[in-house]
């Protein structure tokens, strides 16, 4: 029966893009129907397949949809824009939308999360060869990290200036704890046979350091990444509605939002997502890369 | 006993820092002959009126200043308000987040088709979302505290809605045929065997997921007309960049983020005592 559910897809997902096309003023049982066809033959495969296209059959289908919906009814485009509209503007804007990202991901997130980085591998190192310090620091930098961003934005931005170098600060403050946590725990969690093994070597602590530790904590090292990646475009863009330079994606949502431009909010958005997605996906292809034993 | 030598120690160190970022700012401003009632540069780095970083002495009568009288221009009020939005929004998160996941926990199909993309979501700066949908709130007439719980509900219901998918799903199959022999139907496997399993992840998500929806409340307060909470606050200190009200609002701000955690924490002790 597998042939009639596909079947039923295509008729559904065609009659969807005819209608969302060619769309006359009250067609819109067009489109209800042949979205309920594409819903129920997906819902059939779904339940049969896994992969990667029901989920994205089904982003195809919602987005068909909403353009359809908003067209059909005559949605004022300035309210809620229709995805094709989001998707011109992202091209038509794009000069002005690479700047801020630029700005966002590049100068605030990037930057941000070596600083932090940077400041946790100090911390880790003293920790790991000051036991005590785990347990008197890590909950201060907890309780840190956990201060709302928007918050702790405006404090960094009269200490730095309204430009990137206060987000940065922001990001680095809020990727810390993360990274100091599971950096800490990779270097000290070290199944003790080897560092006796390394002992009975006659090893300098550097070599157990380079060796051992750091080869125990790369796994780790690299949970924490994930995690800070994420959090650094998420802080990056919370830090920014609280007041930036006339750039950045955070800066742009606000203020076209306020403007009620939302074709360019969304645009911003969709810069958003693929701009944080990428960088994810950087630090998964670094992981594969640098963690070739650990390969499943 | 380790964190409070830390603890003074930081303390210890404050000033040092404060100085240190103060004092040429100061120098700089009795060297443009500004009226300063202080002799020295020394003197004048701890009185700025809107200092790099605020000496403890000028927090502390920035905190006093801001939390007394208690009227609805002051802190505790504001500070109380934003913890309402982000306590009615997780609340409403919960809500649909439970009917959402108990959807996912059993129907494959839509698992299938949407837990892909809430999974993703969870690598998006989803915040990034939240003044859209204030401002859109907005225009349907939406006002108050609820756009606000709204949108913090938003940001709390990706991670709860997964949290509880999995947790229903995350039954033993011994328990599972356990519940067979005693035949019972599907509800009541439900009520008493998955609902329990499911408890403790749902805490983990809540806790994972406050910090986030305060955030979320907070950018809804900037990003429409408000009069309450902390956000607006923060916006009327930065417009005097008054930096010791920041700090205050700060620290309040912290305060109800640790005060949540530990509130949700006590509540799971509360409702998985007597579980290993």
């Amino acid at each position: 029966m597998k042939a009639w559910h596909w079947a039923g897809l295509t008729l559904g997902l065609l009659g969807m893009l005819l209608t969302v096309l060619l769309l006359p003023p009250g067609w819109g049982w067009s489109l209800w129907g042949s979205w309920i066809l594409v819903a129920l033959s997906l819902w059939r495969l779904a339940q049969r397949d896994p992969g990667w296209w029901p989920p994205g059959l089904a982003l195809v289908a919602t987005l068909l949809l909403i353009e359809g919906l908003l067209r059909g009814y005559g949605v004022p485009g300035g309210l809620i824009p229709t995805p094709s509209r989001v998707l011109l503007t992202c091209w038509t804007l794009r000069e002005l939308l690479w700047r801020d990202v630029l700005q966002t991901f590049f100068l605030e997130a990037l930057v941000g999360l070596l600083i932090g980085a940077g400041i946790a591998g100090v911390l880790a190192l003293l920790m790991t060869y000051v036991p005590w310090l785990q347990r008197g620091l890590l909950p201060y930098v907890a309780a840190l990290g956990s201060v709302p961003i928007p918050a702790f934005a405006p404090v960094m931005i009269t200490a730095f200036g309204i430009d990137w170098p206060s987000k940065a600060a922001v990001v680095a403050v809020v990727v810390l704890f993360p990274l100091l946590l599971n950096l800490v725990k990779g270097l000290t969690d070290i199944p003790p046979a080897m560092l006796d093994l390394l002992h009975s070597y006659h090893a300098t602590p550097w070599q157990r350091l380079r060796w051992v530790r750091w080869p125990h904590a790369l796994p780790y090292v690299f949970n924490g990444l994930k995690i800070a990646i994420t959090l650094a475009a998420i802080a990056a863009i919370a830090a920014e509605f609280m007041g930036s330079p006339s750039y950045g994606l955070g800066f742009r949502i606000r203020s076209e939002a306020g403007r009620f431009q939302f074709d360019r909010v969304w645009a911003a958005i969709v810069y958003a997502t693929v701009g944080s997605t990428a960088l994810f996906a950087a630090v998964v292809a670094l992981e594969k890369r640098l963690l070739f034993w650990e390969r499943r | 006993m380790p964190m409070l030598w830390v603890g003074l120690a930081l303390l210890m160190i404050w000033p040092g820092v404060a100085m240190l970022v103060n004092y040429p700012v100061a120098a700089a401003r009795l060297a443009q002959g500004a009226q300063l009632d202080c002799e020295t540069a020394w003197r004048c780095a701890q009185e700025l009126s809107r200092p790099v970083i605020p000496f403890p002495a000028q927090l502390w009568s920035g905190l006093v200043n801001l939390s007394w009288p208690l009227n609805s221009s002051t802190l505790p009020y504001n500070a109380l308000y934003t913890a309402a939005e982000t306590l009615a929004g997780l609340g409403l998160a919960l809500l649909v987040g439970a009917v959402t996941g108990t959807v996912l926990a059993f129907s494959r199909a839509f698992e299938r088709m949407v837990l892909p993309w809430l999974v993703a979501s969870q690598n998006v700066p989803i915040i990034a979302l939240a003044p859209v949908i204030a401002v859109l709130l907005g225009q349907f007439g939406v006002e108050g505290l609820l756009p606000k719980a709204i949108v913090s509900a938003y940001i709390a219901f990706f991670p709860l809605s997964i949290g509880i998918a999995r947790g229903l799903q995350r039954v033993h199959p011994l328990q599972l045929d356990l519940m067979r022999t005693y035949a019972s139907r599907s509800w009541q496997v439900f009520l008493w065997l998955r609902i329990p399993a499911a408890l403790p992840m749902i805490f983990t998500s809540l806790k994972l997921s406050v910090t986030m929806a305060l955030v979320g409340a907070m950018i809804a307060e900037i990003s429409i007309v408000s009069f309450a909470g902390l956000g607006p606050m923060i916006l009327g200190r930065l417009q005097f960049s008054d930096t010791t009200g920041l700090w205050a609002i700060m620290i309040y701000a912290a305060g109800i983020g640790i005060l949540m955690v530990q509130g949700i924490q006590l509540l799971e002790r509360l409702v998985l005592r007597g579980r290993p």
